[in-house]
């Protein structure tokens, strides 16, 4: 059985890590570059992140947030249903991707199920 | 901002021509911005080393390109990634699995949440169970919903002469008849039935039959019904006993009587009331006393008829009563007082269920909100949380309903005196029926309800910082919300414990004060065996005389007696009545009145009780017109004088219905002797007015018997004595006054340790609930805490400032608590007028003062702990 997410291509880190990052609620450029940090470890610096966000905005995946319109000095920007629904499609393919690799012998460190 | 920043912005600014316009115009400002931000933190952290980490870092993601274009549809693969099977069922049962491992790799939380809410369910189930057997379940005959009790008994509504309103009525005449010939004399209860008696209640015998009408009409037969246990006691069970003679002797006829024995009632015949040993045929028109109305018959109509015949003045108006509703109504506020405090042990229950519930999620936030920002649906998100609130609610089902089986036959022991009637259909049908499993069900829909309502409450998010574990903010929406609740929860938990322990105290104090109660004599080893004599042989004052005397004669040659004494009416076993008594009028003084319970009793029981008299004398014995009287008895009718003037004083009952001395009123009576007061029952010491046995001796006399040793004579022994007297004359009872007291007191105590049970359970959880709820709130919060101590707060005024905060939560439960707990206690004196001695308002106080302070201890000690505990690390960390 075929899932609707097979046909996907992967997101680059940078796409990924914005998605993780905004999953919890709208955030700033500054914030997001933060964010990552925290989350992964990654540097992405200003061009990476707004030329992914802007990529993003594209695609329809993330949006400003209407709620922080009234700033403009700190641009905030929120995740699309469609932007979720992506992320949960690169999730999908993380999880077949693991799961064909501990089938293959690699250990899990974490020991997760 | 400095100069050097200021070119710094200027250079990165035209570094940003690298890019697209459309990307430098629209972010241009956002991105010199959070360069410079960068560009700030680093200098400050690491000096002009960190600008230039800076300045290359900027460079790096100049270098590479801006990212390719994404596809403007990407393929949905649904709310979040399906695992093993992406359909409802699968997601259901994986979701399932998943419910019940955490669970079991949280054992603490488990075994507490299982254990609390199995706590409320069987408490609950069990009072439903009560509720139903008394209540709700019709009584075990035919066609239950057309019995009636007819009340009052009237000549006119006869058994016979009713046939167009009752499609079958019952009268009886109860009666004691003691059953003579081998294997000795035994005093049954019985009654003569009318003959629709087998038909209204639908009993079958188990061996032979019930009366035919032949048997029934005037001048029938004499033949006689006796009960499974008569049977199984008496005739060991002998199928040939029927048709056997029975001899016995009628104490209402007064007279020795002999009929075929015809039939035995079944063992699981149940009876409203126990006169169904000896089950004899009433041949003249009675008084019905319930019945079953005739078909399509409405009580309304039913009683139009009745009135018909009685006249329907107001005295004789007949009044028609659901029989169930006739025989439940002592039990019914008492069922349904136990039916409330069983409601409020699991609203308490339920709350801490969900409190505990509401503390889990908190901590699993950070769980929570990485699912949802993986595309869980608040749903989804919160079926989890539900599931295991569901898998928690089925084991306390499970639990609660097999330990409220396993405590129904305690429970069965002690009902009948705490409810005051037994259960109707008898004790055996105390079970989970249909409307206890519906109450289960109930419970298990709001468990159910209340854990789905704090999974959907934990899956809404309380902050952006919830994914990452950190300090809740505690401004948002949904943490405002969860802080109201838990505190309205903790309110509510308070107020209810508070109306349960408030009720449970003011119980324990009345049997305390009931226990403390000094009856005035000895108790220790006192023993009331009741006789009564019967035939004709005893209608002579004389030989009743001496029959008695002879009878305390031979028990006090008994080894293990060291005192007898006849009396009627024994002080703490019986219940005799008061009657009005006033005194004799003398010149210038009118006179006085008041109620006392008048007493037949030997000289000897004065010797016995050792109530030494406070003036006159007791012997020689009392001229037949004299009365020993008690210290409160000379204090009331005399009461401007010294008690020892009471002697020689004459006073006289106004109704003298002493037994076969009925005279309106009585004889003049002169005062012998003032003895101290002594209590006659557990409402306290009661006015006694002592007649001398000599000149009233009844047919039922108690001898009062003193055994110091322990070692009682058995009931052989007795019956041996008085068998040596007379084999026709039966032992009718005997009890221990000891035992007898602790009987009339089982009731309160039973339910004071049901109240105190249910009080000590609500207690241990809302202080538990108080502590978890702090304990939690604390660790939230442990950054901010740790900042305040950082600051200079001392770890306990952290602690109080937790403590402060919890007051308004706790002012409000504790105000609920004390109208609810004033309430209840009315409610209890209403219901068991014992209690009216012990003042409900002192426990409230107590248990108000004890929740609070109990409360708040609660509250500052875990704020306190976490406020003194490795801050440092929670800084770093």
């Amino acid at each position: 059985m075929s899932t609707p997410g097979d046909a996907a291509e992967p997101l680059t880190p940078a796409v990924f890590h914005i998605l993780v990052a905004l999953a919890d609620g709208p955030l700033h450029g500054y914030g997001i570059m933060k964010r990552v940090e925290e989350d992964s470890g990654q540097e992405m610096g200003p061009g990476t992140i707004y030329g992914s966000i802007q990529r993003l905005e594209e695609a329809g995946w993330v949006q400003e947030d209407p709620d922080a319109a009234a700033a403009p000095r700190r641009r905030s920007f929120a995740l699309t249903a469609d932007g979720r629904s992506a992320l949960a499609a690169e999730l999908v393919r993380f999880r077949k991707l693991t799961h064909l690799a501990r089938e293959r012998g690699v250990a899990d460190p974490a020991g997760a199920s | 901002m400095t100069g050097r920043h200021r070119l710094a912005r200027f250079a990165y600014r035209l570094l940003l021509r690298r890019y697209p316009a459309r990307i430098r115009e629209r972010f241009g400002d956002d991105m010199v911005e959070a360069f410079s931000r960068r560009l700030d933190e680093a200098q400050q952290a690491s000096g002009l080393r960190g600008s230039a980490a800076v300045w290359l870092w900027a460079l790096r993601d100049l270098v590479r390109r801006v990212p390719p274009p994404l596809p403007a549809q990407r393929s949905v693969p649904g709310p979040l990634p399906p695992g093993r099977g992406s359909s409802g069922p699968a997601v259901l049962a994986q979701e399932a699995g998943a419910a019940v491992r955490r669970l079991l790799r949280a054992p603490a939380y488990t075994a507490l949440s299982v254990g609390i809410t199995t706590a409320g369910v069987t408490t609950a189930l069990l009072a439903a169970v009560v509720l139903e057997s008394y209540l709700l379940r019709p009584l075990p005959y035919p066609e239950p919903d057309r019995l009636v009790s007819v009340r009052p008994a009237s000549e006119a509504v006869g058994w016979r002469t009713t046939r167009d309103v009752f499609e079958r009525a019952a009268a009886w005449d109860l009666a004691g008849f003691t059953l003579v010939g081998d294997p000795g004399a035994d005093l049954v209860l019985g009654a003569r039935v009318s003959p629709d008696f087998d038909e209204l209640f639908g009993v079958e015998p188990a061996i032979g039959r019930f009366f035919s009408d032949a048997e029934a009409a005037p001048g029938g037969a004499p033949v006689v019904v006796i009960s499974h246990g008569l049977w199984t006691r008496r005739f060991g069970r002998d199928p040939e006993v029927i048709g056997r003679a029975i001899t016995y002797h009628d104490g209402e006829a007064n007279r020795r009587e002999v009929a075929e024995l015809i039939g035995v009632l079944p063992a699981d015949f149940w009876h409203l009331n126990g006169y169904t040993d000896v089950l004899l045929p009433l041949r003249e028109d009675a008084p019905i006393t319930m019945g079953r109305l005739a078909r399509g018959l409405t009580p309304a109509a039913a009683r139009a008829r009745l009135d018909d015949r009685t006249g329907g003045t107001p005295d004789e108006r007949i009044t028609l009563t659901s029989l169930h509703e006739a025989y439940t109504a002592r039990a019914r506020p008492r069922v349904l007082l136990f039916q409330l405090a069983g409601g409020l042990v699991f609203l308490v229950a339920l709350v801490n269920g969900l409190l505990l519930a509401l503390l889990r999620m908190e901590t699993r936030a950070p769980e929570t909100h990485l699912r949802r920002a993986l595309g869980a649906g608040r749903g989804r998100a919160a079926l989890g949380p539900v599931l295991e609130g569901i898998t928690v609610t089925l084991l306390a089902l499970a639990g609660g309903a097999a330990l409220a089986w396993a405590l129904l036959a305690p429970l069965q022991a002690g009902l009948a005196g705490l409810v005051g009637v037994g259960v109707p259909g008898g004790s055996d049908t105390l079970r989970i029926g249909p409307a206890s499993l519906v109450a289960l069900a109930v419970m298990g829909a709001a468990l159910a309800l209340g854990f789905a309502l704090v999974g959907a409450l934990g899956a809404v998010p309380t902050g952006s910082e919830s994914l990452r574990g950190g300090v809740a903010s505690g401004r948002s929406t949904g943490a405002r919300r969860g802080r109201r609740m838990r505190g309205g929860l903790m309110a509510l938990e308070v107020a209810l414990s508070a109306t349960l322990l408030a009720g449970g105290v003011f119980l324990v104090q009345s049997n305390r004060e009931l226990g403390r109660i000094d009856p005035g004599f000895d108790t220790r080893g006192l023993e009331v065996i009741t006789v009564g004599l019967t035939g004709p042989r005893y209608d002579d004052v004389g030989t009743r005389l001496t029959f008695f005397h002879a009878l305390a004669e031979g028990l006090h040659r008994r080894p293990e007696v060291t005192a007898v004494a006849l009396a009627r009416g024994a002080p703490l076993t019986s219940g005799l009545t008061a009657r009005r008594v006033v005194t004799a009028p003398e010149p210038g003084r009118a006179a006085s009145a008041m109620d006392a319970v008048p007493q037949i009793a030997s000289p000897e029981l004065f010797d016995l009780l050792g109530l030494t008299p406070i003036a006159g004398r007791l012997r020689p014995l009392p001229d037949p017109g004299s009365a020993a009287i008690g210290r409160s008895v000379a204090e009331r009718l005399w009461p401007d004088e010294p008690v020892q003037q009471a002697v020689g004083r004459r006073l006289r009952f106004e109704a003298w219905s002493m037994p076969e001395m009925t005279l309106d009123p009585g004889p003049w009576l002169t005062v012998s002797a003032v003895v101290p007061d002594v209590h006659m029952n557990e409402q306290g010491a009661a006015p006694v007015v002592y007649l001398p046995f000599e000149t009233t001796p009844s047919r039922w006399m108690d001898l009062l018997i003193r055994v110091p040793s322990g070692r009682s004579p058995t009931d052989d022994d007795i019956r041996s004595v008085i068998g040596s007297l007379d084999p026709g004359v039966p032992l009718y009872s005997r009890v221990s006054v000891d035992g007898a007291t602790a009987r009339n007191q089982a009731p309160i105590r039973l339910a004071a340790t049901m109240f105190a049970g249910f009080a000590a359970v609500t207690f241990a959880l809302s202080i538990l609930g108080f502590y978890g709820v702090t304990t939690w709130a604390a660790r939230r919060n442990r950054r901010s805490v740790a900042i305040r101590v950082a600051l200079g707060a001392r770890p306990d005024r952290v602690g109080v400032g937790f403590a402060v905060d919890a007051l308004p939560w706790l002012a409000l439960g504790l105000l609920a608590g004390a109208i609810g707990g004033g309430w209840l206690g009315q409610i209890l004196v209403r219901q068991m007028p014992t209690l009216a001695s012990a003042n409900p308002w002192t426990g409230l106080a107590l248990v108000l003062t004890v929740l609070a302070v109990a409360g708040l201890v609660a509250v500052w000690l875990p704020a306190r702990r976490v406020a003194g505990s490795d801050l440092r690390a929670t800084l770093e960390g």
